[in-house]
Order: structure tokens, then sequence, then C-alpha cells
């Protein structure tokens, strides 16, 4: 085989070269275990987005609709549990930076395989067991467990904490195995300063899944220590603190929503670069910056508590400091936007997620600064608000960077291309759908529309019916989605090795890559994403 | 391709390689640890602050003494443990097996003196969450300080578990001459865990035992 | 080689030696005298310093290479921040939000207070 630049394709793959069922169920390859991850967390999405759709439902109308309120409460708690922990979480990190992040190194594998199978498992047994919790009787208390309630409440919740507690060590192993590798694994001439960032971002991320994650599980299991052994710190009869249950929470789930943020902005700098045919705009700073938000996303947990009986010092101080991560997601911005200025704009559907990203992460940021600010979260908190300034973020920004990483990365993944004109749709009618569902609960919350509630005043009733409708909107965006990509796997045209001309370090391997992605060493002669040089990246 | 028999894995390039990377890798396991005890300790300062003397007479209640012997024992299983790894660097294997089964003997020892305060404790009532019926302390700030002791030591000793696991496992390792002066990566990350459990105790020992 | 093997388990018992020494004096202060408020930064100050030692020399961070050595004081950060800041939230909250000051807030001394009912 020669493989002369941009035209040669491994004839054996990652995919095809064993394919028993027992080769993916044993398998140590990062790039099955990377595809398993996409599968269960898109499972995840569904269950949540199922979750979501019964809630926007019986808000259709101001009284009951379709559910009791104990299920209703039910339904926010599980949607939340799911798709925190069983998508959110893990989604960029455990299936696309489990599939990429070696290949972007130069490396045959992760620094731990056998761990990283492990990882899926525990993923999996975590999962049962909150699926378990939630067919019993499901949760009621929020997915953020405050105790007394949590507690004390009659429902399912200590299934729930134990499958959470053990998804969490599935988050570790993962943070664990990234950093291992990018110490350990990087190809000979790959220095520091010529990593991919999305292994950055990666780095970053992994630093706060290891930190942080511990303190959730220890956490979590006071919760489940107290309802079933009456053993817990949190009982206010014994002098015990129900807010210190809220501190210890935060202090993971603040740094918990960098977990997700972080690896999204590193697929949104690695389209840009792509598809603006240009190296980033400041690549130290984009580096910095991600462990600038790592850093000061620890530092302001706080701001979650501002109505929770927390001292009015502490509060000033977290929602100061709740601001500083602004700074950081507007250097990002600006460098993002500064690559795509003078570029040659391929506008292709990873991009056009791209600038739905960049786009709804500034109302999504802006408002966050707003609602740091104490003396107005105190009118903002526990109403749409929140839910709004929350999901601009987690759906408006990091959904649409997994679905950004899911196109641009589908060819790389299973060699197929998938139909142009369909994703286009797709997108459009995600973004779109997406204002819809929550521009309007802005607007709810300034209302005075209360988060978590069954019932509420007529005249918000017009506003609801908009956020479903815009629901439902996204709802088909998504089961286009599937549609056209599962399509393609069959009936797609075969991919080309680097379909996009991307000159990311990845797409020096096969679309699909070889079973240990490379079929002679890589040489990264070049800096990542070099587009000066009019050659394709030779596939090796 | 690694072969079944040889500990060695291809895709670290070299011997040296996947020997940083094991330990860097436990190193960034044993920092997960530290986050996973923090709960606690920040639970004990809390209470701590707010329940000042009732603190300082429920720790009167405990045997300061013996963990002052306690703490002792697992410093010098720290040393044996030690004493293993610079053994199995010189390839004595022999040796290796013997200074962890002293440390392994000394943990059992603390153990032991554990067992023998919990059952004390269960005696006299002194015992966490709902179970507490000291008669001469608060309920508000008592029942948390046994509930954060029993949490505390509780969570320390299923640690000890663990490691004392891992050093069997070591031991029988070194006895069937898996180990070598060149390979021994197993050794220097299992001495590494034993070394925590014991750096979590020399802090748990003077918070609980010795509150003014 | 005899040698330097011999002194180098010396040195992990000479450390030993030291480990040993700093705990019956942690053990004497906190038993045999009265430190008072000076008695919790003594004693986990001497915790400390036993913990760099095992850490140097028990757990080879001496030896170079040097990502390893960064990972337990970031760890020992994150948990001061944690411990740190909720505490003193918890030292500056009002009187009625605090676990112990409730029965106060709500007692009986209700004479001359501008508190409604």
């Amino acid at each position: 085989m020669n493989p002369s630049a941009g035209s040669s394709q491994p004839a054996i793959t990652y995919l095809n070269h064993e394919t028993t069922v027992k080769s993916w169920l044993l398998t140590r390859d990062h790039k099955r275990i990377g595809v398993m991850f996409l599968v269960l967390v898109i499972l995840a999405l569904l269950l949540g987005g199922v979750f979501a759709m019964v809630l926007r439902i019986e808000l259709l109308t101001p009284g009951p609709t379709i559910i009791s309120p104990m299920t209703y409460n039910r339904m926010f708690t599980l949607h939340g549990v799911t798709m925190v922990w069983l998508f959110m979480i893990p989604a960029i990190p455990s299936a696309f930076g489990n599939f990429v992040l070696p290949i972007m190194l130069g490396a045959k594998d992760v620094a731990f395989p056998r761990l990283n199978l492990a990882s899926v498992y525990i993923y999996v047994v975590g999962s049962a067991l909150t699926l378990f919790g939630m067919l019993w009787s499901g949760a009621d208390t929020g997915w953020t467990f405050y105790t007394p309630y949590s507690t004390t409440s009659p429902t399912a919740v200590t299934p729930i904490l134990l499958g959470v507690f053990v998804i969490g060590f599935s988050t570790i192993i993962t943070g664990l195995n990234f950093i291992t590798t990018v110490h350990t694994l990087r190809a000979p001439g790959m220095h520091w300063s010529r990593i991919p960032l999305f292994v950055w971002a990666l780095y970053g991320t992994s630093v706060i899944q290891v930190v942080a994650t511990p303190v959730l599980g220890m956490v979590l299991a006071l919760v489940a220590l107290e309802r079933v052994l009456g053993v817990g710190i949190f009982d206010p009869s014994r002098g015990g603190d129900p807010v210190l249950f809220q501190h210890m929470f935060w202090f993971y789930s603040h740094p918990a929503v960098y977990i997700m943020v972080l690896p999204a902005m590193g697929v949104i700098t690695e389209v840009v670069c792509a598809f603006s045919r240009k190296n980033i705009f400041g690549y130290r700073m984009i580096a910095a910056s991600t462990f600038g938000i790592a850093f000061v996303g620890f530092f302001s947990w706080g701001h979650h508590m501002f109505v929770s009986g927390q001292s009015t010092f502490g509060s000033g101080i977290f929602g100061v400091l709740s601001m500083l991560v602004a700074i950081f997601t507007a250097i990002k911005i600006f460098n993002w936007v500064a690559t795509m200025y003078g570029g040659s704009i391929d506008l292709r559907v990873p991009l056009l997620y791209v600038l739905g990203f960049i786009f709804l992460l500034m109302f999504g940021g802006m408002t966050g600064v707003a609602v740091a600010t104490t003396s107005l979260d105190v009118h903002w908190h526990d109403t749409y608000f929140i839910v709004a300034h929350f999901h601009y973020i987690m759906v408006g920004a990091v959904l649409m960077a997994f679905l950004a990483a899911l196109h641009y990365w589908w060819p790389k993944m299973f060699g197929r291309v998938y139909p142009e004109r369909w994703s286009f749709l797709g997108a459009i009618t995600i973004i779109f759908g997406f204002i819809v569902t929550f521009l309007p609960q802005f607007l709810l919350g300034n209302l005075g529309m209360p988060r978590r509630y069954y019932q509420y005043p007529q005249e918000m009733q017009w506003l609801h019916v908009l956020s479903t409708a815009g629901a439902s909107l996204l709802a088909f965006g998504f089961g286009l989605i599937a549609v056209y990509l599962l399509w393609s796997l069959r009936y797609g045209p075969v991919s080309a090795p680097n379909p996009w001309g991307s000159r990311g370090y990845e797409w020096f391997s096969g679309s699909p890559p070889a079973p240990h992605n490379f079929t002679e060493a890589p040489r990264f002669e070049r800096e990542v994403h070099d587009y000066t040089v009019p050659e394709a990246p030779r596939v090796y | 391709m690694s072969t079944e028999t040889s500990p060695w894995e291809e895709h670290f390039g070299s011997r040296e390689n996947q020997s940083r990377a094991a330990q860097l890798g436990m190193w960034i396991f044993l920092g997960s640890e530290v986050l996973l005890f923090t709960n606690l300790f920040v639970g004990y300062a809390v209470y701590r602050y707010y329940y000042p003397e009732v603190f300082a007479k429920a720790s009167k209640h405990l045997a300061a003494d013996w963990a002052t012997v306690q703490t002792l024992l697992l410093v010098t299983s720290s040393l044996f443990v030690a004493l293993a790894v610079h053994y199995i660097r010189h390839g004595r294997q022999f040796l290796t097996a013997l200074v962890l089964l002293v440390a392994m003997g000394m943990g059992v020892g603390f153990l032991g003196i554990k067992g023998w305060e919990y059952w004390k404790h269960w005696t006299e009532g002194a015992l966490p969450g709902e179970f507490y019926r000291l008669e001469d302390l608060p309920v508000q700030g008592g029942s948390l300080f046994f509930t954060l002791y029993f949490l505390l030591t509780g969570l320390h000793a299923i640690h000890m578990l663990v490691a004392l696991g891992l050093l069997g496992w070591l031991v029988f390792g070194a006895v069937a001459g898996k180990y070598t002066a060149e390979y021994h990566i197993p050794v220097e990350v299992g001495g590494l865990y034993w070394h925590l459990v014991d750096v979590f105790w020399l802090f748990i020992y003077p918070l609980l035992y010795l509150v003014e | 080689m005899a040698e330097e093997k011999k002194k180098s388990t010396w040195g992990y018992v000479v450390v030993w030696v030291v480990l040993v020494v700093l705990t019956v004096v942690t053990w004497i202060l906190g038993t045999k005298m009265k430190l008072g408020p000076y008695s919790l930064p003594t004693s986990l100050g001497i915790a400390m310093v036993k913990t760099v030692l095992v850490a140097m020399f028990f757990m080879h961070l001496v030896e170079p290479r040097g990502a390893r050595r960064a990972v337990l004081p970031v760890s020992v950060l994150f948990l001061s921040l944690l411990l740190g800041v909720s505490l003193l939230e918890a030292m500056t909250r009002i009187r009625m939000a605090r676990p112990d000051g409730i029965q106060e807030e709500l007692g009986p001394k209700r004479a001359g207070r501008a508190v409604g009912h």
C-alpha cells in the first residue's frame, strides 16, 4: 500500500477487523469504547428528553393536564438526574474524547485501556441502578437532593443516589486516564505547545473531574447513609446544618458545569479552525483560558445558595468571584471570532452549530453574570430565568457542540458521509427550536414564574405554550438527525480519509482509523491546523 | 502485540514510560481519595466551630493513648512498606515478601484496636446518628461528634482493609516471583496507596482524639 | 553495592525515627499539656510535617520527575478551599441561620425584643 496524500484508506479498520460481540464487549480499543459511550449517552439523551416532553406537555395548561403533581415532581427530578449525570457529563469526553484524544496525540491508545473499558461498565451499572430507582418510584427531590427533604422523602431516593455515586467512578477513571495519557503517550516531537486545543480542553476537564467528583460521591453517600441508617450530619434535631449539604453538593456541581462546557469549547475550537481554514487566533490564550475557567469555576459555588441562609458576607464574595469566569469565556469567544475573521469560511453543518453555539453562549453567559449579582438573583432565584440561563448554556451551547462534534467526526468514526441538505435542515430546526423553547422562559422568569411548579397563573400560559411548541420542534429536529445519521451508516457514500480537508492531527489517520490508529508512526511536522501549506496531511 | 505472559504493554513505547504512567495514574487516584475524605473534614471543621465545648468533652471519651499506639503502628508499617519497595528494587523477593507481611501484621493490629474501640463505644452508647445514647453529652453536637468519628474512622478502616488486600496480593506476587528488580510497578504503586492511608490517619488522630 | 544498599535503608529508618518522635510529641502536647487555642494549629502543623516526610521519602517524591509532585498540593488546595470557605460562611451567618443559634432566637427570651410574634 502506498499511502499518498489524501487518497488512501486502511482496508482493515477498527470496525471490521473483529466483529464478534465478544470483541466489542471485551475491547481495549479506545475507539470502540468511544462508540459504545456514544450509543449509551444518546440513549440517555433520549430518556431525558422524554421526561422533558412530559414536563412541557403538562405545562401547556395552568392546571393539571396529563399527570399528577407528585408525578410532576418526579419528572423534573429524573429529567435533571438523567440529563446531568447520564448525558451531559460523559457526552463529549467519554464519547468523542475517548475516540479522538489518543489519535490527536499520535498514540495507539490511552494510558490504561483496561481501566477505560471498566469505565464503560461502571457507567452501565450506575445507570442501571439509577434506572431501577426511577422505575421503583422515582425521586421527587429535584436533581439537587437538598436536605432535609432528600433525607426524609418517601420516594426511592437511595437507589438513584447510589447510581450516581457509581457513575462518578466512571468519570474519575476517564479523567485519570486522559491526564496520564497526555503526560506519557504523546508522539515524539509533540511538544506541549503543539497539543491540539481539544486535548487541552479535555485535560482541563479531567482535572475538574478528578478533583470535584469524589466530593459529590461522598455527599450523596452521606445522604444515603442518613436515609438508610439514620447516620447523618445534616439533621437539625441533632445540631446538624442542612445548608452544609448545599456547600458540599455545589462544590462539585458548579465545576460540573465546566466539565460539560470545557470539552464543548474544545470542539468549537477544532471546528472553527477546520472550517475557517485557519489556525486558531491565540493558541496560548485559548489553552490558558481553559485552565482559567477550570480554576475559577471552583471558587463560585455559593452563587447557588444566595437565598439558602448563607451569610451575606459569603454571598457577596461568591457573587463577585462568579463573574470571573466570564473573562475567560469572553477571551475564547473573541479568539474564535478572530479566527473566523479573514479566514476562508466553508459553511458546513459543523460550523453552523458552532455559530449557534457562540450566539447562544453569549446570552447564556451574560445572563450568568446577571444572576451572579447577588441583589438581582434574590429575585431571579428559583424562577424560570435561572432555568432559561442554564439551558442556554447546557442545550444552546453544550448540546450544539455535541452535535457539531457528531457531524464533524461522523466520517472519521464511521467512514460515511451524511446527506448535506438534511443535516442543514436538522441544524436550523434545532437552533430555531431551541430559541422558541427557551427565550420565552426568560420572560416567564421575569414575570415571576417559579421553577419546579406544577401550576401557574393564567396570564403566563401563552409563554408556556410557546415553550412547549419549541420543545416539540427540538424533538422533531433530533428525530430528523437520528434518521439521516443512521441512514448514512448503511446507505451513505463512503467517506474520503479527510472529507473536510482539516489539518487537525486526528485527520492523519484513516476514516475510519486502523485498529491501532496508524499503520505507521505518524510525523507531526507542522503545527496543528496549519493551513498555510498547500498539501493535505498525509494519511498514515 | 504484548504477550499474555509479559507485564510490559506495547503501546507505552518503553518500560520506563509504563512505570511513569502507572505512578502518575496512582498519584492522581490518591489525589481523588483526598477529595473523598474532604467532606468529612469539612463537616468536622464546621461542627467543631459550632459546638467547641461538646467536641472537647466528647474527645475525652476516646482512648487517646491507644490511638497513639495506632499511629505508631501505622507509621512503622509505612517504614516496612517503604523497605519493601527498596528491597524489590534490588530484586530481593524474599525480603520484600517478609517486610510486607510485617506491615500487614501491623495493619491488622491497628484494626484490632479499632474494633475494640468500637465495641467500647457500643457499650457506652457513644454511637452515630440515631443510635446515640450517651447521657452526659448533649445530643446537639455530641451526636454529631460521634457520627463524624464513626464516618472518619470507618471510611479510613475500609481503606485499610482495601490496602491490606492490596499488600496481601503483593506478598503473593513477591513469593511467586512475579516481581523483579526490573519489573515491580505493582509494588511501587501498591505502596503508595498504603502510605496514603497512613497519611489520612496522621490527621484523623489529632482531630478526633486530641481536641481541647 | 552492599554499603549503598545499607545507606539507603538507614535513610528510611532515620525518617521513621523522626516520625515516631513527632508522634510522641503530638501525644504529649495533646494529652499532658494544655495548649488552649494553640492545640489545633500545633497538632495540625506536626501532622503536616509528618505528611511531607512520608510523601517525600516513603512515597519517593524526592526522586526526579515533577508531574507527580503537583498532585497532592493541588488536592490539598481544593480541600482547603471547600473547608475554608464553608467555615467562613458558617462563621458569618446571622444568629437565626446557625444550627446552634435557633434555640436562642426562638427561645423564651422575648421580653424587650422588637420581633413580631
